[in-house]
């Protein structure tokens, strides 16, 4: 028989996302931790959560150098026995501070996790924030904003945060050069014993889980890190936002850096999953609208995106891309005819069906691995959630119809509605 | 040890299986034997240019991603000096379309003159976005050519000049297609929930019926031994003065290969590291510093680079890299330091593992060096390497021949 080469093969029966909860354990001091269980290889991922994120601080830059301190100094360890230990063990310690939380990542041989535990529990409690340490990560860091600030997508990134949640609100807040100058080693350790306690954190432990594990948490962390009864935890307000338009002119920029958006809710929201199928439509994958517009159709740009970006107690909508110079007031004037069209046409079957089969192998490939199974749990749990908050997304989202999309974009997508941010060359001559 | 499966079909197709079920997805890579330093030299850019047309439709389907898309999967491809990789990941239960879609583009191109405009402004879009409009986005456009007189890593994957991707034409697509992208110029590998004998079927199904390119002739200009420092300064507006500096060394599949990287790791991997140390703690004149190999198949790089702090300048900065050199090469390095880096790379390894996609990859990768097999044999291959021969081998890379130095300083208004 001829070989059909024309038409694509007939899909099998669809898989579905199921996955086992993690297993619960509480420790001596309240901490709670989640054990998933999964692989074949001998690796273990430790993952500590802290609500000690940037939202948190009175003074910015505080949240993230206390975090990346950790590993300078501790009671018994200083900065080069931390790193001799970490780098003989051929493991990797990050610490990765965002506006809402601070996570220490430790990835390991399960056969060396015990040599590396004492150390961790040190680090949530025992750091030492060491003057001359700050002082070369703050050198670093400097230079490091400085570099980043002559990117045009840095630079729009940060201007577009202030616009969309307000300078006031803790979300909005963005660094500036003479931050650097301000913080001291005494915000440091005022932020440390105000923040980082058991009751304020959680653990995830992924990778081939052995019964050793939970006692020697419980040893290390769990008998030596104390609760303090009395952590209040802030909900970070919004801020008043004020100007809609801002264009930053960069004149000899070879690109321009656009950005447009609104906020939006958090993961919460009734209106969450169908806003995300409508941010696919529009921006959220490769065959999106947007991108066969400014990229397959014009060639303007090497790509334009739209995204969904949830903190904790707050999110926001944006499109984003980097275009041609001379492309940017019909750049412009493409994206905000996109957000038009989803509001005047309804979408077509054959587009819906695309975008949700799309969405449906994201839920699944996002869940590829035991390290990526740990990431997946954070991210529901930090909203009160667990593995069973994905199934339920997804099987809203396949439920979605065009009519309740139709009317999701009139409700979110006003082009008249949207802040605009550019930054590189405004004034085409 | 990570268990696989391969054969090889009639047109010549080499095919490696991994068994992983603890995922519903499945992971597919394609290996194209033909990246930059096929080019000619008057277009180049081209095999980075040609791997965005192979999403512009292909002979029976005319758009590669909405069907993929249909069946949940996702895309996406690399090129770079030596190779070009295509890879996805789809649900186990849609597979077959994986093999329709890739196999189609083997099989013959769309060849619509549309798609070449358009990626032809994409891509000169790319170079502006990735290597103009960015602080330190030259540094490579400047840093190989100095490096590289004759062979052809003298270019950039992304191309020389920006006129080379503007001139590219229809037949230039066609010939360059009709030589390198055949069945046994590639390398499949699947990994997930399947079974060798399904995916044998699979792949004699959709891949079998292609034919066989000709055999290619790849004859690679030697680039001769550097005797002499090569060095330049250019002036930009950045915030900080940058040096980089370039030693040849050997190719990826021979033993010196192992031996430098490792004098690479220990000199900058990990916060332990020599340089870290000295550099940037103690020393406080760079607030990064990385030593790096770039691990081509031919003959490659070892490469310095940091970024300078606190005034220091070039002068400073040389003695600084110059005195790490110098000790790897005159005494032999501690035995707990060659402990710790071949800790780093067996740990490496493992979490290198933890996911299909880069088990697929990996699998098709060690085919291309030689042998799949090569892949379980990585951490011997390091664990061979003594003290001595490492510093034997820092002799014969930083005292027999000389660097190429791109200084890279700050003309600033901060």
């Amino acid at each position: 028989m001829q070989l059909d080469r024309s038409n694509i093969p007939p899909h099998g029966t669809p898989v579905h996302l199921a996955f086992e909860e993690p297993q619960r354990e509480v420790l001596d001091n309240g901490l709670e931790v989640f054990l998933i269980d999964a692989g074949i290889e001998n690796a273990l991922r430790l993952d500590i959560v802290i609500n000690a994120g940037s939202v948190f601080q009175d003074k910015k830059l505080t949240a993230t150098s206390v975090g990346k301190l950790l590993k300078e100094g501790t009671n018994g360890y200083d900065s080069s026995k931390i790193a001799e230990l970490i780098d003989n063990y051929g493991s990797y310690l990050d610490i990765s501070v965002t506006k809402d939380t601070a996570t220490i990542t430790l990835y390991v041989l399960s056969k060396h996790l015990k040599k590396l535990i004492p150390l961790i529990g040190k680090m949530l409690h025992e750091a030492t924030f060491p003057e001359e340490e700050l002082k070369i990560h703050i050198d670093r860091k400097r230079q490091e904003f400085l570099v980043n600030s002559e990117k045009v997508r840095y630079k729009a990134m940060l201007e577009f945060n202030k616009l969309v949640f307000g300078e006031s609100s803790a979300y909005g807040q963005i660094l500036d050069y003479k931050d650097f100058d301000l913080i001291d080693r005494n915000d440091l350790l005022r932020f440390y014993k105000d923040n980082y306690h058991p009751e304020n954190a959680y653990v995830v432990v992924s990778g081939k889980i052995s019964d050793e594990i939970v006692p020697m948490l419980n040893t290390y962390i769990g008998a030596t890190w104390q609760p303090n009864r009395n952590v209040i935890l802030q909900v970070p307000g919004p801020g008043n936002i004020g100007i809609k338009e801002k264009y930053i002119e960069k004149p000899d920029a070879m690109q321009s850096a656009i950005r447009i958006g609104r906020p939006i809710f958090s993961k919460q929201h009734p209106d969450y999953n169908k806003f995300l199928l409508l941010n696919t439509v529009l921006g959220g994958y490769f065959g999106s609208r947007l991108m066969s517009n400014l990229r397959e159709d014009k060639g303007c740009t090497y790509g334009v995106h739209s995204f969904v970006t949830n903190y904790k107690h707050a999110g926001f909508f944006s499109v984003s891309t980097e275009v041609k110079a001379d492309a940017t007031e019909i750049a412009m004037r493409e994206i905000m005819f996109e957000l038009s069209r989803l509001q005047t046409e309804k979408i077509d079957d054959d587009e819906l069906n695309r975008v949700k089969s799309y969405i449906y192998g994201t839920f699944l490939r996002t869940f590829d691995g035991p390290f990526a199974l740990a990431e997946r749990f954070k991210s529901a749990k930090d909203i009160g959630e667990g593995f069973a908050f994905y199934k339920k997304s997804l099987d809203e989202i396949l439920q979605v119809t065009a009519a309740e999309l139709f009317e999701t974009a009139n409700k979110y997508l006003n082009p008249e509605e949207m802040i605009t941010l550019v930054v590189g060359k405004v004034n085409n001559s | 040890m990570l268990p696989f499966e391969s054969f090889t079909l009639k047109n010549g197709l080499r095919v490696i299986v991994h068994k992983d079920q603890s995922t519903p997805m499945v992971a597919m890579n394609i290996i194209y034997m033909v990246g930059s330093r096929d080019e000619n030299p008057e277009r180049t850019g081209f095999a980075h240019l040609f791997e965005h047309l192979m999403f512009g439709g292909s002979v029976n389907i005319p758009k590669y991603d909405e069907p993929l898309q249909k069946a949940g999967g996702e895309n996406n491809a690399f090129t770079n000096n030596d190779f070009t990789n295509y890879y996805l990941t789809i649900p186990k239960n849609n597979l077959e379309t994986a093999f329709w879609l890739e196999s189609d583009r083997m099989l013959s191109l769309a060849f619509s003159e549309k798609s070449l405009e358009v990626q032809r402004q994409v891509v000169i879009e790319e170079f502006k976005q990735n290597y103009l409009n960015q602080p330190y986005g030259d540094v490579y456009l400047l840093l190989k050519p100095l490096a590289y007189q004759k062979h052809p890593y003298r270019w950039n994957t992304i191309g020389k000049d920006i006129s080379h991707i503007e001139q590219a034409v229809m037949s230039d697509v066609k010939s360059f297609y009709k030589k390198y992208y055949n069945p046994d110029n590639a390398i499949l590998s699947v990994a997930g929930d399947v079974d060798t004998k399904e995916i044998l079927r699979l792949a004699e199904k959709w891949f079998g019926p292609i034919p066989s390119g000709i055999t290619i002739q790849r004859n690679y200009t030697e680039e001769p031994h550097q005797g002499d420092l090569r060095e330049i300064t250019v002036e930009r507006k950045v915030p900080q003065s940058a040096i980089y500096m370039a030693w040849h060394m050997p190719e990826r599949a021979v033993p010196g290969f192992y031996k430098t990287d490792l004098i690479s790791d220990v000199l900058s991997n990990g916060n332990s590291s020599r340089m870290y140390q000295n550099l940037i703690k103690k020393s406080k004149m760079f607030s990064d510093i990385s030593a790096f190999v770039t691990g081509d198949l031919d003959k490659g790089l070892f490469i310095v680079s940091g970024k300078l702090l606190n005034g220091a300048t070039k002068e400073d900065a040389e003695k600084l890299i110059f005195r790490e050199i110098e000790q790897i090469c005159d005494q032999l390095i501690k035995e707990d330091e060659l402990k710790k880096v071949n800790n780093k790379i067996e740990a490496n390894l493992l979490f290198s593992r933890m996911s299909i996609l880069s088990k697929a990859m990996n699998l098709a990768y060690y085919e291309m060096l030689g042998s799949v097999s090569l892949i379980n044999e990585e951490v011997d291959n390091y664990q061979r390497v003594s003290r001595k021969a490492m510093k034997e081998q820092a002799t014969e890379l930083f005292v027999e021949s000389k660097p190429s130095i791109l200084y890279y300083k700050a003309v600033n208004d901060y």
